[in-house]
């Protein structure tokens, strides 16, 4: 029987952070370079360039041009993909283990080693551009980005991870670099591999490509508070045949001590066998697409209801996610259905641990937030200890029908 | 850094859980056959039940009903209201989905293993006892059509459910599994009721199960569940698609923000042996950033934001497809430099590193499919639905076969002009 062992976690000279644990159920091998920076730490002008930054990435290194670093990467059919997020960005690879020297070694190449040629970065531009508007063909991510817009008056949050054109237009090579040496040092590094390796073979080659750079610390960095009063509304048309509408609600940041309960609350709205799915999908027919969810990240969490639906249904819509929400506030789940969501959550989780990147993604993730990667082997526990009464009194605190953000895209008349 | 990828299948080298000589086979007394594999370590299963209907084996008349009835079976049986199935597996820790397909139907679970008895039974208690209850679809057929509405709004979607009736003038691929808002409203009770008892016979359905279970006992649980499906085998004869004889464009627009193009070239059914050399054509052409479509007309002349090529392998006769995102005013050099690589494979062996490449590539995605429950699940019914389960570790060997002759053969026989249809999707800026 393929056999699993416990994580490890080893701190370089340099604060570099190493986390590894073996997995040989398949012969795959997952790495993940895991950031602190993101979306929290852009400005209006500078909106963007985290991404731009990540694009670049593969474009050419130190040893290869773009072309050729694609061809060695595919070539060992390794798929590899750099994300940005509200309060971190990185890397993610996954690879056959037979593959993981020369897979490593790519991985390592590309994010510490980048060129920017700036042939690269003005195509990547023009690519990032065109997805910019792009995005607005997609009804859904269109609107829950308008929602995200509105949500928030003064934190970094409100921008969308792609920039806007002005900022993604007048970004310079220059800045790249400068934002490359500014983010990407190992004491700002939480490293983590999952998979079919030998964990102590996998610690020396981290260390290998890892301590050989020096300890930088990052400034202290400050966000802005955020201010937003009010019931805020926006909406765009489209030439569509269906209605997207998002209420969006600020929800406790990713290190409160609630942030467990209030992933249990959205539990109780998620989902196939949740409230939304069976009230507004179910019994009323409203839509085919329903859903919330909600992103703990680090000076705010967000809480986003959706759906798409028919035009002549938006006030239905707008009234049955109200309605959902606010039950939250009128009433403590039953004890049946509290169970029935922790149950769900619990298993969501069991099932996403057999993807060994996901199982990188979140050890690195919790370590990155200060709550230490274990967490992300207690979580059935966080689950379990969660109380009805809790519930309720968050849904008071945060589901504020005076004060969220509405956001609708909407069919065009004509 | 080596120079070059190295070839060894994986699953010869090292295989946990990855054969398919571990999965156990047997077939109820009523003709469903079941497929068994049980993998570790994580303490979970994927339960699913196909059955081989879908929308080929429609009239014009009730086009769609193949996915219309997939709906309705989660809503209600005899002794589960409306909400009740989804909220036991909610409950369960699991989900549950399904999805249609031209040829199959497929009803999956993922859920912590110790829960199986309860996807067994719900299961099993949707297939026998569904009430197709009047209120329920009326509710439901709202719901498909703001499914059709959500697909209909995406360009891509949009466009590949235009290109598929040119490609196929006589073969029900052309007709899109999720039917037509008319033929929806038009679907009755009895209709369903009458293409239910007519296709969800036993002979014409099969269980795949893989997880964290015992083979034998499962075997025995999934027995007594289905043990009172009706037996039956119903057969239907398709219409052959006639040869392609002539070049097929069309041209639509709408409110979109960016350009899309789609070709569509004719080419054999799955199991066919001319696909292992079209599956290598697909990746050297349009899988991955290092593709031949993405650095040429991406990378180097920046006239598309992506380009990518695939294979839609069914039974019969499918279909090579690339497909480009692009600003409108690069239509014409975006179908030239499509065309021109793909007469650079017609005239040109390609190199030896450029097809390990494409083969490593397929193996890899092969393996990552592997890593879940749900993705063995959904591999294994694949080819089961195509005659045999085994059929994907056959597949990976044979494309390591291929030669570079192949590909140029394979290029040269199916990349004619005459056999492509193509459809631009241009962008109407608002």
């Amino acid at each position: 029987m393929p056999s699993k062992t416990p994580a490890q976690k080893l701190k370089l000279g340099n604060k570099t952070t190493i986390l590894v644990e073996e997995n040989h159920a398949t012969p795959i091998v997952s790495f993940c370079a895991y950031f602190k920076g993101g979306l929290r730490y852009e400005n209006e002008a500078q909106n963007g360039i985290t991404n731009f930054t990540q694009k670049v990435l593969m474009k050419g290194t130190e040893r290869f041009s773009g072309e050729e670093y694609a061809f060695h990467s595919e070539a060992i059919g390794s798929v590899t993909f750099p994300f940005t997020e509200r309060d971190a960005f990185g890397v993610y690879s996954s690879v056959l283990s037979k593959h993981q020297d020369e897979g490593l070694d790519l991985f390592f190449d590309a994010i510490f080693h980048p060129t920017f040629p700036t042939e690269e970065v003005e195509k990547e531009r023009h690519v990032i551009l065109a997805e910019i508007e792009e995005s607005r063909d997609e009804i859904y991510s269109h609107c829950l980005e308008l929602c995200d817009r509105n949500l928030f008056k003064n934190h970094p949050y409100r921008f969308p991870v792609k920039g806007h054109t002005e900022s993604v237009k007048s970004l310079q090579r220059d800045d790249l670099v400068d934002w490359h040496e500014k983010w990407y040092q190992p004491s700002n590094l939480i490293f983590s591999a999952v998979g079919d390796f030998s964990a102590e073979k996998m610690i020396e080659k981290a260390i290998h490509y890892l301590e050989k750079y020096p300890k930088i610390n990052l400034r202290k960095h400050e966000s802005p508070l955020e201010e937003g009063k009010g019931k805020r509304e926006a909406s765009v048309e489209r030439e569509k045949r269906q209605l997207a509408i998002a209420l969006g609600f600020l929800a406790p940041p990713a290190t409160d001590d609630n942030r467990f309960a209030f992933e249990v609350l959205n539990g109780l709205l998620s989902g196939m066998g949740a409230r939304l799915f069976i009230e507004l999908r179910d019994k009323k027919g409203l839509a085919y697409s329903v859903g919330s969810r909600y992103d703990p990240v680090l000076d705010y969490g967000i809480m986003k209801t959706y759906m798409g639906t028919a035009a002549e249904q938006e006030h239905a819509a707008k009234q049955g996610l109200l309605e959902e929400l606010l039950r939250l506030r009128d009433s403590e789940p039953g004890a049946e259905e509290l169970e029935r969501t922790k149950r769900h959550l619990i298993g969501l989780y069991e099932i996403g641990r057999q993807k060994n990147y996901t199982q990188a993604m979140r050890y690195a993730r919790y370590e990155m937030l200060g709550l230490g990667w274990r967490v992300a082997n207690l979580y059935p526990k966080k689950i379990e200890s969660v109380e009805a009464a809790t519930i309720q009194k968050l849904a008071k605190q945060y589901i504020d029908p005076n004060n969220f953000s509405c956001a609708v895209v909407r069919p065009a008349k004509n | 850094m080596r120079s070059g990828p190295r070839r060894n299948a994986q699953i010869e080298e090292k295989s946990p859980g990855l054969l398919a000589s571990e999965i156990v086979s047997d077939e109820l007394p009523n003709g469903i056959k079941v497929l068994v594999k049980q993998v570790y370590p994580a303490r979970v299963a994927n339960l699913g039940v196909w059955v081989k209907v879908g929308s080929v084996n429609e009239s014009d008349r009730v086009a769609g009903i193949s996915h219309f009835i997939e709906h309705m079976l989660f809503k209600g049986t005899e002794k589960r209201a409306v909400g009740q199935i989804a909220k036991e597996i909610h409950g369960c820790g699991g989900y549950m989905n399904a999805f249609t397909d031209f040829e199959c139907t497929c009803y999956w679970i993922v859920l912590p293993s110790k829960y199986l008895d309860v996807a067994l039974d719900v299961q099993a208690d949707a297939f026998l006892n569904s009430t197709f209850d009047e209120v329920e679809l009326h509710k439901e057929c709202q719901v498909i059509i703001e499914e059709l509405k959500m697909y209909e709004d995406r360009p891509e979607a949009f466009a590949f459910e235009k290109l598929m009736p040119m490609a196929y003038k006589k073969h029900p691929y052309g007709r899109p599994i999720i039917g037509f808002e008319p033929t929806l409203r038009s679907t009755t009770r009895q209709d369903l009721f009458d293409y239910f008892h007519d296709h969800y016979q036993a002979g014409n359905m099969f269980i795949t199960l893989v997880g964290d279970v015992e083979p034998t006992r499962s075997i025995r649980k999934i027995k007594n569940a289905f043990k009172s499906m009706p037996k039956g085998s119903p057969k239907m004869t398709l219409p052959a698609e006639p040869p392609q004889t002539e070049f097929r464009k069309s041209q639509i627009d709408g409110d979109i923000a960016r350009t899309h193009i789609q070709m569509a070239f004719h080419v054999p059914e799955a199991t066919h042996e001319d696909l292992h050399a079209l599956r290598v054509l697909a990746t050297l052409l349009g899988e991955g950033r290092s593709s031949r479509l993405s650095q040429s007309l991406r990378e180097k002349n920046q006239w598309v934001d992506s380009a990518q090529a695939g294979i839609f392998a069914q039974r019969d006769p499918g279909l090579f497809y690339t497909s480009f995102v692009l600003e409108d005013r690069h239509v014409e050099n975006v179908e030239k430099g499509a065309w021109h690589e793909i007469e650079r494979l017609k005239k040109e062996l390609i190199s030896p590193e450029e097809l390990l490449k494409a083969q490593n590539m397929t193996e890899s995605e092969y393996v990552f499919a592997q890593e879940t429950v749900e993705g063995q699940g959904r591999n294994l019914g694949y080819y089961e639905m195509l005659g045999d389960y085994t059929l994907g570790e056959k597949f990976l060997k044979k494309l390591f076969q291929v030669k570079p002759e192949d590909v140029r053969n394979a290029a040269q026989k199916y990349f004619k002009r005459e056999n492509c249809s193509e459809i631009v999707y241009h962008a109407r800026k608002s």
